[in-house]
């Protein structure tokens, strides 16, 4: 019997398989590796997180999200803002880049996890990449109250990685 | 286990049932999908689901949501195989889709355009982000499913492909609760209503309960032989028709989706 942390992690596998086939097919487009994953974050979120408060804060969905989901996975962050709506974060292990060679597909369908767990708990929050400090080790932004511009924040990631994607031939 | 091989009969219309258009699928079905009924289509990746609703959707009276491809991308690949183009009525979600996509980025082009012609002061006035002061709403994509299968005409096919799409956008019970009452119009319908959704990534208990709302169940799976990849479709439920659970291979050729041997289960 495979242990909790083994079914998750080949659950991963399998959904970021399936976003790697779509990408491959006819008319695949980077679109849907990320759509891919925010299928798989919000599945993640529906199996994992049993109680969803409906006032939830930004400190208790990272509790439940690390415990339930971030720690079986072996994804690590680290935390260099939490406010009660906004958290600024680094991820430092994802073990899904560590087995794949799709370093672009990876970080698309990563982007798409995360952002799909996140919108789970807050429908009006948007999560936003920023490259400015690190280009190799971006932060990401967990926003509860996504301002318009943020809500563009999707489609300009899926362009950098779109433009990324052509630069390494992955 | 009872083994059959394919015998090349044309299979009898009968009597309540639509037929997918596919012969040997047909066959394999005896007779087709039952009015009424809605199937859930499990792929794996590399199975070539796709391929198989292509091919459904040629056999005439569907309605086709597509999410993943546009509509000019399907009759392609239908006139590649060279199938019939019978009438299909196409909803065409994967276009507006894009075309939303488009006009984000176009208002963040217009936004640095902004940001670059203005002067510090009237940015100021206009905000620190320099968005317009009205957005519209982004299109509630499953409303649209939810009314275009609404007044869906009886007995027809409706293959709704797929959805890993809403549910990469809302919530897995939203989606569930959509689709059941599509499920529901459709038994009024006496129509077929098709559901493809990728397997192994929505989670077990999401297939379950998708498997649970279902009357039929059909998996689509890819296995690995040596160097070669064997390809078998399998009728994992078929409610009130239990004769019809099964298994067969299949490939896909110039002609599409070929059935080679069925294997009767019970």
């Amino acid at each position: 019997m495979p242990s909790d942390e083994e079914q998750l992690t080949d659950w991963q596998q399998s959904a970021f398989h399936a976003a790697l086939e779509k990408l491959q097919s006819g008319h695949g487009h980077p679109d849907s590796v990320m759509r891919m994953g925010e299928a798989f974050g919000r599945g993640l979120f529906a199996q994992r997180i049993k109680e969803k408060a409906p006032d939830w804060t930004m400190k208790e969905w990272l509790r439940e999200i690390e415990k339930d989901i971030c720690g079986p996975l072996g994804t690590e962050f680290t935390f260099t803002k939490i406010s009660h709506d906004v958290a600024t974060t680094f991820m430092n292990r994802n073990p899904l880049a560590q087995t794949s060679q799709e370093r672009t597909a990876e970080s698309l369908f990563n982007f798409g996890v995360m952002r799909g767990l996140f919108l789970s708990a807050f429908p009006q929050g948007e999560l936003v990449l920023n490259e400015m400090k690190n280009k190799d080790h971006p932060e990401l932004i967990f926003k509860a109250n996504a301002s318009a511009k943020d809500k563009l924040e999707r489609e300009r990631v899926i362009r950098a990685f779109t433009f990324l994607k052509k630069e390494d031939g992955t | 286990m009872p083994r059959e091989a394919f015998i090349n009969t044309t299979v009898q219309k009968k009597e309540g049932f639509i037929r997918t258009g596919i012969d040997k699928l047909d066959r394999l079905l005896e007779g087709g999908i039952p009015g009424g009924f809605t199937v859930v289509l499990l792929g794996s990746p590399g199975s070539s689901t796709e391929i198989l609703v292509k091919q459904i959707a040629t056999s005439g009276g569907v309605t086709y949501i597509t999410t993943e491809e546009t509509k000019q991308e399907i009759l392609d690949t239908i006139q590649r195989f060279n199938w019939p183009i019978p009438e299909i009525d196409f909803v065409d979600i994967s276009e507006k889709y894009y075309s939303n996509v488009l006009q984000g980025e176009q208002k963040r082009v217009s936004i640095y355009e902004q940001r670059s012609k203005l002067k510090l002061k009237e940015l100021i006035q206009i905000g620190s982000t320099a968005m317009p002061s009205t957005t519209t709403a982004n299109e509630d994509f499953l409303a649209i499913l939810s009314n275009r299968t609404k007044n869906v005409p009886e007995k027809r096919i409706i293959i709704i492909n797929s959805l890993d799409f809403f549910l990469s956008q809302y919530d897995q019970e939203d989606v569930l609760r959509t689709v059941f009452a599509i499920k529901v119009n459709n038994l009024k319908n006496k129509g077929a209503l098709l559901i493809v959704m990728t397997k192994g990534v929505h989670g077990d208990l999401f297939e379950r309960k998708m498997e649970g709302l279902a009357d039929a169940v059909l998996e689509l799976d890819v296995i690995q032989k040596g160097s070669s990849f064997e390809r078998y479709l399998s009728v994992k439920k078929m409610r009130n028709y239990a004769k019809k659970i099964g298994i067969a291979r299949y490939v896909i050729d110039d002609s599409g989706f070929v059935l080679e041997m069925i294997e009767r289960i019970m």
